[in-house]
This record gives C-alpha cells, structure tokens and sequence, in this order.
C-alpha cells in the first residue's frame, strides 16, 4: 500500500458533477476506496444480512440446525398453542410501559441539575452521575440475586424497620416480575441523564427571559418551553428504550429463568429456550421475526411522528 | 428570591437521595466484598471489621483470574478492530465521492435496523460451520465486522463538519490521503473516537448473553459469563467472595473511565446534539 496509489485517489473538493469522465473510469479510479470499504461490506454481509435472511427462511421450516423442510407458516400458527409465549407478550408489554415511566427519574434529575445555578454543583453531579457506569451490568445481576435473596438486602432492610419480611422476591410467583422491574432502583442511567441535560442546556436564554416578561414561571416554563424543546431526545430514548426492553432478555434468564411458572418470561427468552432447549430453530427464528417486525414497524412510526412533529 | 431558594433546596434534597441511592449500590458492593458469612448473617449492609481483603484474593484463585484474561484478550480485540475499520469507513464516506457511495451507504444505515434478536440463532450457526466455536474467535470477530454501524454514523456525521479548508491546506503542502486521515481526521475528532471506543469496551466487557453460547468451555468464558455462572452454581462461593469478584471486574472499567472521562462526557454531549 504505497502512497503512490493513495495519490490517485479522486480529489475530496471536486464536486461530483463536475467530473466529466466515464463511470468505469470512475470506479477504476476509486479502487483505493473500495478496497478500504471492503472489509465493513464483507463483514456487514456475512454477519448481518445473510443471518437475517436466513432467520427469514428458516421461520417457514422444520429446522433442526442441519436439516429443514418447509412447512410453510406452521412456526407462526404454532404461537397460538404456546401459552408460553403469549404469556410472555403480555410480560413484555408490561416492561415495555414501565421502562417509559422509569425515564420520568433521568428526565427529573436532568431538570434538577440544569436548574442549579452553581456551575461547580453541575459538574459535581455530573460526575457522580457517572461514577456508577464503571461497575458492569452483570455485576448488578450478581447483586440484585443477593438483595433479592431471602436474607438479602432488602428482607433485612424491611426487616429493620420492623415488617417481618421472609419473601423470596424472585422465587415467588406474585412478586418476581415487579422485581425484575424494580431492579436498578432508582433507575437513573447516566447515558439518558446527560443526553437529556444537553438537550436542557441548548433552550435559548432569549425565549426563557422573554417568558419570563409574560410571567411564565414554575411549572408553566417547564411544561411550555424547557420540556417540549427537548421532546426530540426524550422521543430517541423512548424508542431506544423500547428496541432495547423488547429484545432484552438477560435479566429473566440470569435472575428467574423465566420462573417461577412462567411468570417473568419473555419472547425473547422463550426464543432462547426454543433455540437452546428444544433445538427448534424455525420457530425460535419464527419468534424473532415477530420481534423485528414489531420493531420495524414501531421505528418508522416513530420517524414518522418526528418528522410530523417538525413540520 | 425566596421561591428559587426554596427550589433550590428540594432540587439538592432530590438528587442527593436519588444519586446517593444508586451510589449507595456501588457502596455496599465495597462494603461487602470484605465480609465473611459470619460477618454476612450479623451485619449484611454496615461496614464491618476486620475488612477480609483475603476474599480477593480467593475470587482471584477461584477462576476470575483466567475470566479476567479472557475478557481482557476479547475486549480490547474487539475495541481496536471495531474502531479502526469503524473511523477507515466513516473518513471514506466523509470525505471522499465515488460511484455507488450512496448505496453502500444505506446499506449500513439499514442494519440499524436488523436487531440481534433477530439474527442471533443464525449468527451462531454460523459461527458453527465455519469451526469457530470455543474460540476467541467467535466472539470477536462478529463484533468487529458488521456491528460497527452506529460507530459509523455517528463518526462520519462529524468528519464531515471538520472544515475542508485544513484538508485543502495540507494537499497543497503535499500531504498523501493517510496523512490527512492519521493527522488531520484522526487527531481532530479524538474525543468522539475515545468515546466510542469506550461505549464499544463497555458493550464488549458486558456481553453475557453472545459468549455463553458460543464459548461452553469454562476456561474460554469471560468475566461476565464467569462472575454470572459462579454466582448462580449450587456450590456457589460465599457472597463476600462473589463480590470481591465483582470489584475485580470494575477495574478494568474504572480504568478505562478514568482515562476517558473527559472525552466520553464531552463526546457524549456534542453527539448528543445531533440526535
């Protein structure tokens, strides 16, 4: 890879247009670029878009990993009989709703700490903020298990301030599922809090001082101005919130195993055990089509009531 | 002036119980990872003395040792890989025209749209016919080629905003195509890099779900799946062992933060802008 190569490259600054040759030229000279882009493209392929693909094909047959015949929608047909996995929607839905309430506290700390006149404070609550995304998330699983435990953090917590708390949070059919929503209690993710306090922070001076003439303050400057100026970023992590939730399934598999019963399961771990458990490949990717159609549809809705929002 | 300090008041009440809250998780991770089960049973969630540092170094022995290796080896594969190729197709698409650009190009927009759930039992078959399984391998290099296409957008949105005239500049002094990538590009989008280099090693370090498929042996897994399995086995160690392990997992993250701090805040909120 000689620099002599690199020099007869195309020249960044010359419009498209004004390059009057052929589009064989063209290519011929950009050789240098595809070569740089081959990589990414071969990868993107083989481990993108032939799985996904395949997934496709395979959700129409009997598929052990090795061999498959066709069997037509029968996959999508058999989710009718699995009361596994429609319980498991309705789990999921359940997580779906909560993850948009629980972005109610990062909105709030965001505000907060935008509010704060001492600049020093700011930062200092930035970078608490931060501190706790140095202890990975599996570490957490390790932890909640044990706060979750039946002399785990939480019964003794309970039990200090006088209720005679013996629930196995996780193992009890009536409280798993909250649990694994309560998990990461207070639920302030430092990502989302910063992504929202730079939204706060580019609200323009002008508009807040001329509200303030008209009187608006308090509430009123924070439901007409402050929060529909960053209805943007709490649009992206709603729905980043949602790809994320409907496809997660770490945490009922490490903390419940979907149990106890099938209380905490979910499609995506219902996909797993098809995959892991039963080697019935077509209908775990059956399954995952569901989920990418619902994600689909879902995001261009979204871009859709973004750009409806702009116009 | 009387309502603002008011305000101000409920607003510090707020965020030190909801910061301290979660930092008091971090807390009682230290406080506990020095506890014996005696020490458990008395007083699970006070500090406690003597703080038993010898936890550590039993968690070390227990396997979070090799865990630690093996996380390290695959995440900073993982980091290097990604990120290279990620700031080569992101400075070609930035800067450069060509036939066919536009279309590649959707095309790596479009994966945003293909979620892992959808590809992942194929993903492991395919791991599987090309003989990658119980090898770094098969971790690594999915996560380096084609899982690289929020990196790319967001770094060649910002390669295009560096000003054309310092690109201009430098060609008229004779600068090759590598120089303006290694010394122009490069070094003026450092902080945006850094950060996605390190939401890519935190993504790498915490990856569960992906390498306990596809690594079954126990002297192959990392961390995550490691700390996990040992925490969830019938003869689990004791808690105050399971969570030194835990603090062990952190350093490498807390080192990584403490080099990249600045740049992750700043990269996060410049990004942020563009969302």
């Amino acid at each position: 890879m000689t620099d002599q190569t690199l020099s007869s490259l195309p020249r960044t600054d010359v419009p498209i247009h004004r390059r009057r040759r052929g589009l064989l030229l063209r290519i011929w000279d950009s050789r240098m670029l595809y070569l740089l882009l081959l990589p990414t493209v071969i990868g993107m392929i083989l481990f993108q878009y032939y799985p996904a693909l395949q997934a496709f094909w395979g959700s129409f047959n009997s598929w052990d990993g090795r061999h498959a015949h066709y069997i037509g929608v029968y996959n999508y047909q058999h989710f009718l009989d699995d009361p596994r996995l429609l319980l498991s929607f309705g789990n999921v839905a359940l997580f779906l709703i909560f993850n948009v309430v629980s972005l109610s506290v990062p909105l709030l700390v965001a505000y907060l700490i935008y509010r704060i006149p001492s600049s020093f404070q700011r930062y200092l609550y930035r970078v608490l903020i931060v501190i706790p995304v140095v202890v990975p998330g599996f570490v957490f699983i390790v932890l909640w298990r044990w706060l979750f435990s039946l002399n785990g953090g939480i019964n003794v917590i309970l039990r200090t301030v006088g209720i005679d708390s013996n629930v196995i949070w996780l193992g009890n059919a009536q409280t798993a599922l909250g649990s694994l929503m309560f998990m990461g209690f207070p639920w302030i993710d430092a990502f989302t809090v910063l992504i929202f306090l730079a939204g706060f922070l580019t609200v323009p001076h002008e508009i807040l001082d001329a509200a303030a003439v008209d009187g608006a303050r308090g509430w009123d400057r924070f439901w007409h101005i402050e929060l529909p100026s960053i209805s943007g970023q709490i649009k992206v992590m709603v729905i980043l919130g949602f790809i994320g939730t409907i496809q997660d399934f770490g945490r009922p598999l490490f903390m419940t195993q979907g149990g106890p019963g099938w209380t905490t399961m979910v499609p995506g771990l219902r996909m797993y055990y098809a995959f892991t458990q039963d080697n019935a490949y077509g209908y775990a990717s059956a399954i995952g089509v569901i989920l990418f159609i619902i994600i689909f549809v879902l995001t261009l809705l979204n871009q859709r009531l973004i750009r409806g929002s702009e116009d | 002036m009387k309502n603002s300090r008011v305000f101000n008041f409920f607003a510090h009440l707020i965020l030190i119980t909801v910061i301290g809250l979660t930092l008091a998780q971090v807390a009682l991770l230290l406080i506990m990872s020095g506890k014996t089960s005696v020490q458990m049973a008395t007083n699970p969630l006070l500090p406690t003395l003597p703080f038993h540092w010898e936890n550590f170094a039993q968690a070390w022995e227990l396997g979070i040792r090799d865990y630690m290796g093996n996380s390290l080896i695959m995440s900073i594969s993982i980091v290097i890989g990604n990120t290279g190729l990620a700031v080569i197709t992101a400075y070609v698409f930035a800067r450069y025209h060509f036939p066919g650009k536009n279309l590649i190009f959707s095309a790596i927009l479009a994966l945003m749209m293909i979620p892992g759930i959808l590809t992942l039992v194929p993903r492991y078959l395919l791991v599987r016919d090309l003989h990658l399984l119980n090898t770094f391998w098969a971790v690594i290099l999915p996560s380096v080629f084609g899982a690289n296409a929020f990196q790319i957008i967001v770094m060649r949105t910002f390669f295009s905003t560096l000003p054309e005239e310092l690109y201009e500049a430098a060609r008229i002094d004779g600068a090759s195509h590598w120089t303006l990538l290694l010394r122009i590009t490069i070094p003026l989008s450092s902080a945006i890099i850094s950060s996605m280099a390190i939401l890519q090693f935190n993504g790498a370090w915490n990856d569960l779900i992906w390498p306990l498929l596809v690594l079954n042996r126990d002297e192959l897994r990392p961390l995550s799946v490691g700390l996990v399995l040992l925490s969830t086995n019938s003869n689990a160690p004791e808690i105050g062992i399971q969570m030194a392990g835990s603090v062990i997992a952190s350093i490498p993250m807390i080192i990584v933060f403490l080099i990249g701090m600045r740049a992750f805040i700043d990269g996060l909120s410049t990004g942020a802008v563009k969302l």
